[in-house]
């Protein structure tokens, strides 16, 4: 009976993701992932506020499946759980509460950590559990959590008056999601400046290419770049002061960087080829790019100080949409084995030229990268509809992400937030 | 002289009546690409036959794949409607487009390639080219859904829109 009470809550707790419009569903099964419990204390005592730490647990189960890494259980009883994490909620009258936990270790009894925390009002109960689950995470992987981090991504539905575009904005599991930016024709390519606090993106509003840049606290945009042709795939320098971007004002497209300063822009690449989507290198001195100079789109990386480009990808007939590790170690990109086969989502390790392919649908694209390097979030397909796609960078483990209604595309991971 | 001058009015109402009817698809056409905009045919002082109007209404030119080369059998279409812009001076918006495959800056790069081809085209027949503006929306507003390979051929387009 009493076992299937806590099925009947843990099903309940995922559809309960009815609020947010990207719902968490596991549609591929995890290798390795390490059984976890998280659950109440016997020590929380009920409260006549109804309020219990089974409402920051939810959250940090989903967390913790999220990253791909662990099988988050609501009880200690599963065989091959190594780690518990208990937690209680006291409170102390006028939406004031106590949260407590500790992270044990199940065979060694040990507690590895443990934290209390004091004021919390019951509107900050989900954002104290991604808090946790950054210190749970570190705590066992060495990895800073990403627990606490927004994803901007492109939402497209579909209405009696055709389509309809708007750039949102939501919490790393999807909840709490808002609109930035409504439109009736498509919005591409949101980029995060490094200090999380503005997003560029590419807007057809006006039935032209244009580049803005908001600041999203308050949704203030400003207009950017308007030139004739194509103004796309603005990238951030890790620095703030440079935005790259791609303009074909000159006939094919180039990049350009414009100082953010002076609006002044600077050309880097020429020549009659195809060149797009750059990615910064975290000391801003170099810029990874797609280009068709070589024939087809393979990914070059361009030396800012001497203006010259190299080749990266010798693997597979298609490599675009280059995006570089924290660590500057590997590359994660749109990758194409060989003519006619599928786009997926794969990785180069830079010193070695080794490819590794993690994703193994037909159509996935648009990878962006955790602020921590570990987790690789992209587009895939799921029948005539878009939804996003979560894979850790070592391939193992896999999620689906699929929206309640229309289409998600080109997610884009935040930096860490203070 | 009243007959035949009824003859011409006759003539005139089913010129009118096709005109009519020309422009209904070419608005269908541009249903949900945003500025409302009148096909070709309507603008004032238009004189053309009805085959140059028939040709005027097709406004969609369809390309190969990883292609931006215009098919031959495209010339008739393309020379309408470089006469019609040259005697009218309307200003017009080539639209680019490409099918779903592969990443969507470097998409919009090709349809942009497709509209820029289109646009040479019709300076070449003497077209200004302050008339035409070029825009690229890559693979983002797919006219065809699906993923087989005539949704795919259907996407790879580059569309004549005449905007007031």
């Amino acid at each position: 009976m009493r076992i299937f009470l806590s099925w009947v809550i843990l099903c309940v707790s995922i559809s309960f993701n009815a609020q947010a419009r990207l719902n968490i569903e596991i549609t591929e099964g995890m290798v390795a992932a390490v059984p976890i419990a998280v659950m109440k204390s016997e020590e929380e005592v009920r409260n006549a506020h109804g309020t219990s730490f089974e409402q920051l647990a939810v959250v940090i189960r989903n967390d913790l499946r999220m990253c791909g890494r662990f099988e988050p259980l609501m009880s200690a009883q599963e065989p091959g759980v190594e780690n518990i994490v208990l937690g209680k909620v006291q409170a102390l009258g006028n939406d004031n509460f106590m949260v407590s936990f500790q992270l044990l270790d199940v065979y060694k009894t040990n507690v590895l950590t443990q934290q209390t925390f004091q004021g919390v009002k019951q509107q900050d109960f989900r954002k104290l559990a991604h808090h946790i689950s950054d210190v749970i995470y570190e705590k066992l992987t060495g990895i800073r959590g990403a627990f606490s981090t927004r994803v901007a991504y492109v939402m497209v539905t579909s209405t009696m008056n055709g389509k309809r575009y708007s750039l949102e904005l939501a919490d790393a599991d999807g909840f709490n999601p808002i609109t930035l930016v409504k439109s009736k024709e498509p919005i591409m390519s949101p980029s995060w400046s490094a200090d999380g606090r503005q997003l560029a993106f590419v807007s057809f509003e006006k039935n032209r290419a244009e580049i803005y840049i908001m600041k999203v606290a308050t949704g203030q945009r400003e207009l950017l770049s308007r030139f004739p042709g194509i103004n796309g795939a603005p990238a951030w320098s890790p620095d703030g002061r440079t935005l790259a971007v791609v303009l074909s004002k000159n006939g094919t497209p180039k990049i350009y960087l414009m100082d953010l300063m002076t609006k002044t822009l600077t050309q880097y690449t020429d020549g009659l080829s195809i060149d797009t989507e750059p990615a910064w290198s975290k000391d801003g001195r170099t810029l990874y790019f797609t280009s068709n100079r070589g024939g087809k789109p393979q990914i070059y990386r361009l030396d800012l100080a001497t203006k010259k480009a190299e080749r990266i990808t010798y693997v597979g007939e298609y490599n675009a949409r280059p995006m570089l590790t924290p660590d500057g170690k590997y590359l994660v990109m749109m990758h194409r084995s060989e003519r006619g086969g599928s786009f997926n989502i794969a990785s180069q390790e830079l010193a070695t030229g080794q490819v590794s392919v993690l994703t193994h649908a037909n159509l996935d694209e648009s990878p962006t990268l955790s602020p921590n390097g570990a987790m690789v979030l992209y587009g895939t397909q799921d029948g005539d509809r878009q939804v996003l796609g979560l894979v850790t960078l070592d391939g193992r483990g896999q999620l689906r992400l699929p929206a309640r209604e229309g289409s998600v595309q080109e997610p884009a991971w935040s930096p860490f937030l203070s | 002289m009243y007959t035949r001058g009824l003859r011409h009015l006759a003539v005139g109402l089913v010129l009118c009546l096709g005109v009519v009817g020309c422009s209904h698809n070419a608005k269908q056409g541009a249903k949900g690409q945003g500025a409302y905009t009148q096909g070709a045919g309507e603008g004032a002082g238009f004189v053309g036959s009805e085959q140059e109007r028939e040709l005027l209404s097709r406004n969609k030119i369809y390309f190969a794949f990883d292609s931006s080369g215009i098919d031959a059998g495209y010339a008739d279409v393309i020379n309408a409607h470089a006469n019609y812009m040259r005697q009218t001076n309307r200003p017009v918006r080539i639209e680019g487009h490409a099918d779903e495959q592969g990443s969507r800056e470097y998409n919009v790069a090709l349809g942009e390639r497709r509209a820029r081809a289109v646009a040479n085209a019709l300076a070449a027949q003497g077209v200004a080219p302050q008339q035409i503006a070029i825009v690229s929306f890559g693979k983002e507003k797919p006219e065809a859904m699906g993923h087989s390979e005539e949704a795919h051929r259907l996407n790879r387009r580059a569309v004549i829109v005449y905007e007031n």
